[in-house]
Order: structure tokens, then sequence, then C-alpha cells
């Protein structure tokens, strides 16, 4: 918590020391949609905060991913526009790690299971309709990976004979988002 | 510019189609399986049965049934023998000896004889001096149908330890089918055997989770399913004179004047032993599928219902069972409990062990209204025994000893905790 609070500040401070020249500013992108793969189509949304310098952008991701967990991606993300105005093409890239949303720790008299996020990765291509100078709408669609660690451990009565199942399930999915930024 | 955008989107569908790709969209799941299992390490019968004496104290480690005789507690160690520990002074208990016995969860004694199981077979150990026991006499085959993590121990050698191994194998994620090298119930058997009697008798006590039950010339022990009847009258050679079979698994013995009450995970069942050489199915309670050590006194049967891995099942509560028509025990009243096993009675006060909630002391004076008298934190009890204002208890952790003379104000006198001789 205490690294977030510093990198935004450190955004805000970087928004206002280069306000003058505008050669860096805060921007938003804000998005949702679903993701497809072998499993049944699921909800998405992201939002991502940062900079942007130049053609680039620079931030941290936080989003909402129902697709077979319910989870809360947090992570690094990279944008390089390419500017075709009124439009703007733009190839992007996440990585991070993401946490469960939904019951991830139980017990039973005979065993537990503890379900972790592993990785979390997205990489694919955009288009951002420009509304403004800094404001727009995008879209985009591009290969989303997540991957789910899940351990179940217990015992065969007696003595205490002990027994695990380590289990990680990568999900690799196609993600389609609409979304504003600024 | 032109020909940059046709580029750059010639590159941009490229890097659609690379996604639609089979390839880019999938599920994938690795999942391994990691499992200890036993590997038995073997002696010869000859030299297992040569040892089958006194021998210096051990540590206990994983302690199971009790009986008391005399000035004397025998404590399982679960599937390794006894440990005989002089009881004199209820305040400074001491271990002063140990009588490997392969394969042993059940004790029972008489006089001065110790019958214990040892894997399929019966041993009678003479325990007139308890420093110097020693084996007199074997039967074989008593209980034929033990079992051991797939092994079976065969006539010409016996597992007398165990060591571990673990190993990490791939499995299927949609069918795991793990190998599993357990199946041990006999192993198990955190149990022991019975209410206690008020006077001094030449009968051991045992605690409610025994399969053992001595009556007079007759020592009945329960197998899988089946009772059978060993004629002691000369206690150094035990016969087999019958043996019931059941439609159920068998799991304690009570008995009880001229019955046996029978606990199975199917139901209480009372057996009339006015023939004591061939007991015949009197009554009988059924109740869910679970572990279900009892107890009983003229009118009231008291059953402790658990769940777990070898009893199956979901219930844990107490049943309190009229039994004033022994034919057909009635269900007085149900007491929901968190996973109570061993249990014994001493006049009105009722002991429940119930695994780490510890033992709970209850005013049983109504048995349609019994009351929580006191609750004692240990981890794991297991088994109790009160008798003459003492109660034992066996836990995970050890042997405690509390003093209930004053009901009111019950307090341990002394502990022999696991890991220490």
């Amino acid at each position: 918590m205490k690294k977030i609070l510093i990198i935004v500040c450190s955004i805000c401070i970087l928004q206002h020391v280069t306000a003058q020249k505008k050669l860096i500013h805060f921007a938003s992108y804000t998005s949702a949609g679903f993701v497809t793969g072998k499993s049944p189509v699921a909800f998405a949304a992201q939002t991502e905060n940062g900079i942007s310098v130049k053609n680039w952008f620079a931030g941290i991701g936080i989003g909402y991913d129902k697709y077979n967990y319910k989870t809360i991606p947090v992570y690094a993300a990279l944008k390089k526009s390419f500017s075709f105005k009124p439009v703007q093409l733009f190839l992007y890239a996440n990585a991070g790690t993401h946490y469960l949303a939904e019951e991830h720790e139980w017990k039973t008299p005979f065993s537990s299971t503890t379900i972790r996020g592993q990785c979390y990765g997205a990489a694919g291509v955009g288009c951002t309709i420009k509304t403004g100078k800094h404001t727009g709408i995008f879209f985009a669609v591009g290969n989303c990976i997540k991957k789910i660690h899940i351990v179940e451990t217990g015992s065969i009565q007696p003595p205490d004979a002990l027994w695990m199942y380590d289990t990680v399930r990568s999900y690799s999915r196609i993600e389609c988002k609409a979304g504003f930024c600024f | 510019m032109k020909k940059r955008l046709l580029q750059l989107l010639g590159a941009l569908s490229l890097t659609a189609m690379m996604l639609l790709q089979q390839g880019c969209i999938k599920d994938k799941c690795v999942k391994n399986y990691t499992y200890t299992y036993y590997v038995p390490l073997y002696k010869t019968s000859a030299e297992v049965r040569a040892n089958i004496k006194s021998s210096a104290p051990k540590a206990i480690v994983n302690p199971g049934k009790i009986t008391i005789k005399d000035n004397f507690i025998y404590l399982n160690e679960i599937n390794k023998g006894i440990h005989i520990i002089d009881n004199t002074n209820p305040a400074a208990p001491v271990n002063i000896g140990f009588i490997a016995i392969p394969g042993n969860v059940d004790i029972a004694i008489k006089n001065n004889m110790l019958y214990a199981d040892l894997y399929t077979d019966l041993v009678t150990i003479d325990i007139t001096d308890p420093e110097n026991a020693m084996a007199v006499n074997f039967v074989s085959g008593v209980f034929p149908e033990r079992f051991y993590y797939g092994y079976v121990a065969d006539s010409t050698k016996m597992i007398y330890d165990w060591t571990t191994k673990t190993e990490t194998v791939q499995c299927s994620c949609e069918n795991p089918n793990p190998v599993y090298n357990d199946v041990g119930v006999l192993l198990s058997s955190n149990d022991a055997g019975s209410l206690n009697a008020a006077v001094a008798t030449p009968v051991g006590i045992s605690g409610s989770l025994s399969r053992f039950a001595l009556v007079n010339n007759y020592l009945y022990a329960v197998s899988a399913a089946a009772v059978k009847t060993l004629n002691i009258s000369n206690p150094s050679t035990p016969v087999i004179t019958s043996q019931v079979n059941t439609n159920w698994m068998v799991e304690t013995i009570y008995p009880f004047k001229d019955k046996l009450f029978v606990g199975g995970n199917a139901g209480m069942f009372v057996f009339n032993i006015q023939n004591p050489a061939n007991p015949s199915l009197l009554g009988s309670f059924s109740h869910a599928r679970v572990c279900d050590p009892v107890i009983a006194d003229d009118n009231y049967a008291y059953v402790t219902l658990h769940s777990g891995t070898a009893c199956q099942g979901f219930t844990n509560q107490l049943d309190v069972l009229d039994i004033s028509s022994i034919q057909s025990p009635q269900l007085l009243r149900s007491y929901p409990f968190t996973s109570p096993r061993g249990l014994s009675k001493d006049g009105n006060l009722l002991f429940i062990c119930d695994g780490d909630d510890g033992l709970k002391v209850l005013d049983a004076a109504n048995p349609n209204g019994i009351t929580l008298q006191k609750q004692i934190p240990i981890i794991g009890a297991n088994e109790v025994i009160a008798f003459n204002q003492i109660a034992l208890v066996v836990a995970k952790d050890g042997l405690y000893q509390y003093d209930y003379s004053d009901r009111n104000a019950i307090k341990l006198i002394s502990a022999i905790k696991t890991g220490n001789p």
C-alpha cells in the first residue's frame, strides 16, 4: 500500500512539474468487456492509471475478471501508440498478478484447500478514437492469461499419512474490451 | 505515411490472427499428487513373539486405548505395544515398562493375564509382575480380516514398524485417481474398553472404545463384522467357542450384567450372554452411519456418534437411549457435540471426550436433561475412564488424570505428555 501511494504521488508530482511542457501527463484507461476461451465467456473490467510520455503510456492497472474464478488482477500496464489522426492505434502489454475475489480457503474434517492467483498477463492491439486532446474512446482485443494455483492437503487416518494435490490451472483467453481514456 | 499505415494495419491484422489461433485459447491444467506412504519393516514371527515381554519404558508417542488394573495403567501405543504405568500415586504416575506388541490396539485383563491383539493373533501375557511380564500363549487367526496399508502379515513374518516415503506423481485434473497406500482402519483406531465398576474387580477396567470385553470366564472380541467368544477358563490358553457374524461393521463392545452392548457403524446392538458361550442378538437401535462407542446402566444407554474418515457420516452427538425394553431401545434425547468419542459414567457424572473441545463433564442425573458441568480444555481428548474419583483421559498429547471427588472443583492431578517417558 505504501509503495502504491509513493507511485501515485510521484505521478502527480511529475504531472505538475511537466504541466507546462505537456510532455508528460497523467492518463487513465478504463474499460469493460469480455474474455472468451475454452471455458464459458465471462465479464471483465479494468482501469489503468499512469503517465503518458509522447506515444508511450506506463501505469498500474487493477480489474475484475470472472473467467472461471472471480479474480482481481493487479498489474503493470504499458502501451505504445501510433497516431493516424483522428484515430490512434496502440499495442499494449500487461503483466502482474491477481487475487481471488471469492472464497479461496476452506476446510473439511479431512482436508483443506487453498486457492491463490499466480501470474496475470495480457497483450494485444487497440484503437482509440480521439474526442479531445487527451480524451477518447477505445476498443482493444488481445490475448490474456491468468494462472490459478490450487493446493489441497489432507491426511489419511492414521497415523497421519499425508496427501497433497498441487494444481496449476492456466487460462489463455481472448479479451475484447471497450472503454474511455483521458 | 500511407505506406506506414498499411504496414501497421498489416502487423495488427497478423497479431489479431495469431491471437485467434487455437494455441492462444486454451485451458491448461497440471496436477501433481504428493503422498506419503508406509513401507513395512519385517521381523520373523518367532522374533516378534520372543520379544513380547516387559522392556525398558518408552516415551508415549501415539496413545490408544487404556485399561486399568489394580495400581497399574496399561496404555496402548497404537500398533506398537503397551506402556505399563505404575499409578500407585495418581499424582505422580511412573512409566515403568513397555511390552512391544506389533499391531496391538486392544487390551483386556483378568487376574494376572493380559489379552492383547497381535495383528491377526491373540496373545496372552502373564502380568503377575508387570515389570517382568511375558507372553505365555498365542492364538492364531482370531482377527483374520486385519490388513495394514495393503500389506498382509503372513505366517512367517510380521510387520514390527513402518517407515515413510513420499512420492509425487502427475495425474489428470479431471480424474485424479490418487494412489492411496493407506487403508489402515485398524491402524487408525485411537480406541480403547467400559463403564467403571464401583469396586475393585479381578477384571481390568477398560474404556468405552474397547473391542474386548471380559465377563466371567469369557472374553468377547469384536472383529470387523463379527462378535467372537473365547473361553478363558484356563486363563493362559483362550479357546474360540463361537462367532456371531453381523451385517454391519462392529467397533466397540461394552459389557453390562448379562448383556453386551455393541457399537456398530449402523447402530447399537444388544446381545444376551445368559448363555455366555453363545451370545445372541437381543435388540438394536439404528442410527446414521457413524462411529459410536456405547456405555450403559440399568435403564439407559449412552451412545456418542462421531464422524471421521473411517466412520463416515456427519453426525456428532450424544444419543441417550431408554433400554428399559431391551428388545427395542428407544431414543430418549440427542445432544449436539463437536466430535464425541470415549465416554464414562460414575454416578450422575457423565464424562465425554469431545475431541479438540476437550473433556466435558456433564450432570446426567436427569437423562432427559443432561447439563454441562465443566469443560476441561485438552487437545484431542479421545478416551476416558472415570473410576474411584479419578478420571483418566487419553488425549492426543498424553495421559491426564483429574480428581473429581469434588465435582465443583475438578482438578488436574498429573499428566504424562507424549514424548516423555
